[in-house]
């Protein structure tokens, strides 16, 4: 059982996430047809419709936790759309092609995409995990003035902690590229 | 009671904002710094031994009367810096522990070199530094056969015996760049612009390397 609160937290806070996401890869759709065909775990003739699908999926699922239109299949929906990205971003690392882009940038400073990293894996793991948690039956209790208080300021402080851990990842890439010569 | 716990909920959500926009702030400035701070490397003479020659293995008497060999292949395949430091110059001063932690870190075989007359003077030099724990060798032979013209100057010889890089250092990254020269075998810092972006190249020719 978990309180009301913490399943609203999470649903707005996903609902934030997947609508940006969707709406950063929609805007950008060329760089991130290039960064999904980068991957190479596509034929090359599904990359272009799936790089517009995937951001329309993501909308809906966005959306979907807005409303709190189906809690649990969406949690589920959500949890398995990370845990292929993280697979996705896991193979190629394993294949040592940590040099392209994500195709996941937004949230720090405009700029390039950071490139893979086992951070990202870890992020996305975390947040599928965080996904499944809303997806817990919750205990019923009526919301009053402050829980939507709590609501908006849990929903700011994760935003920017979120864009602060983006950065860092950048930052750390940036760091590892003075380092070792690039090919 | 419970407007105080109110009062102070609410306190405590905006300084958790706060401190996350500083958080947030402060990634972005460390992000800004890296992108703005051009690498510094050691200042490269010409004269003297090339890097990447062989060098000769030469044996001189350290302060404490031990034999000390710079140069040739060592035995165990650690890389030498050898610094070169005198008691009358102040940036060698500073640069002693950072040397120190370096060759700690990096693991590598560390030797102070010096010249001059009074011995005494060095061995004072010594205690206050608090390197007698490593060679320090007084002579102007090994400082000729390196072509040290000016303090502080490192030499870096790998473990093989080959000059690996050299230098006037004056700060940290300029010994720092040293070792990522040996590392990366890039020999300086505008070799290293050119090959990862020759259009950037023309902007760093002035630069000291």
């Amino acid at each position: 059982m978990i309180d009301p609160l913490i399943g609203r937290a999470i649903s707005a806070a996903f609902a934030l996430l997947l609508l940006l996401a969707a709406w950063h890869k929609v805007s950008a759709r060329d760089g991130f047809a290039v960064a999904l065909g980068d991957y190479g775990l596509l034929p090359e003739a599904s990359v272009r419709p799936l790089a517009l699908l995937l951001p329309v999926f993501e909308a809906a699922l966005g959306l979907a936790w807005l409303t709190r239109f189906a809690p649990g299949t969406v949690a589920l929906l959500t949890a398995a759309l990370l845990g292929v990205y993280a697979a996705a971003m896991a193979i190629n690392l394993w294949r040592g092609r940590v040099h392209i882009g994500c195709g996941c940038g937004f949230g720090a400073a405009s700029g390039e995409d950071p490139p893979l990293s086992w951070w990202l894996v870890t992020r996305n793991l975390l947040l599928g995990v965080v996904a499944m948690v809303a997806a817990l039956p919750s205990a019923h209790r009526d919301l009053g003035r402050l829980d939507w208080l709590t609501l908006v300021f849990a929903l700011l402080a994760s935003a920017v902690l979120f864009a602060g851990g983006s950065q860092l990842m950048r930052n750390r890439a940036a760091i590892a590229s003075w380092r070792k010569p690039r090919d | 009671m419970t407007d105080a716990l109110l009062v102070s909920n609410a306190l405590l959500w905006c300084l958790v904002i706060v401190l996350a926009l500083v958080v947030l702030a402060l990634a972005r400035q460390v992000g800004v710094l890296h992108e703005r701070v051009a690498p510094a490397g050691a200042l490269m003479p010409t004269t003297g031994p090339k890097v990447g020659e062989l060098t000769q293995p030469a044996t001189y008497r350290g302060l404490d009367g031990n034999p000390v060999t710079v140069g040739g292949p060592d035995g165990d395949s650690r890389a030498t810096l050898v610094l070169w430091i005198s008691p009358t110059c102040p940036v060698c001063k500073a640069l002693v522990p950072t040397a120190v932690s370096m060759a700690r870190s990096e693991r590598l075989r560390l030797v102070f070199a010096s010249d001059g007359e009074k011995l005494a003077q060095h061995q004072a030099y010594v205690g206050d530094l608090g390197i007698s724990a490593y060679p320090y060798v007084v002579s102007q032979a090994l400082g000729l056969a390196y072509a040290v013209s000016k303090l502080p100057f490192a030499v870096l010889v790998g473990g093989d015996g080959v000059l690996r890089s050299k230098g006037l250092v004056n700060t940290r990254e300029h010994l720092e760049s040293l070792v990522e020269s040996m590392r990366s075998g890039v020999l300086s810092l505008q070799d290293y612009v050119g090959i990862t972006d020759p259009h950037r190249d023309a902007s760093l020719k002035g630069r000291p390397t």
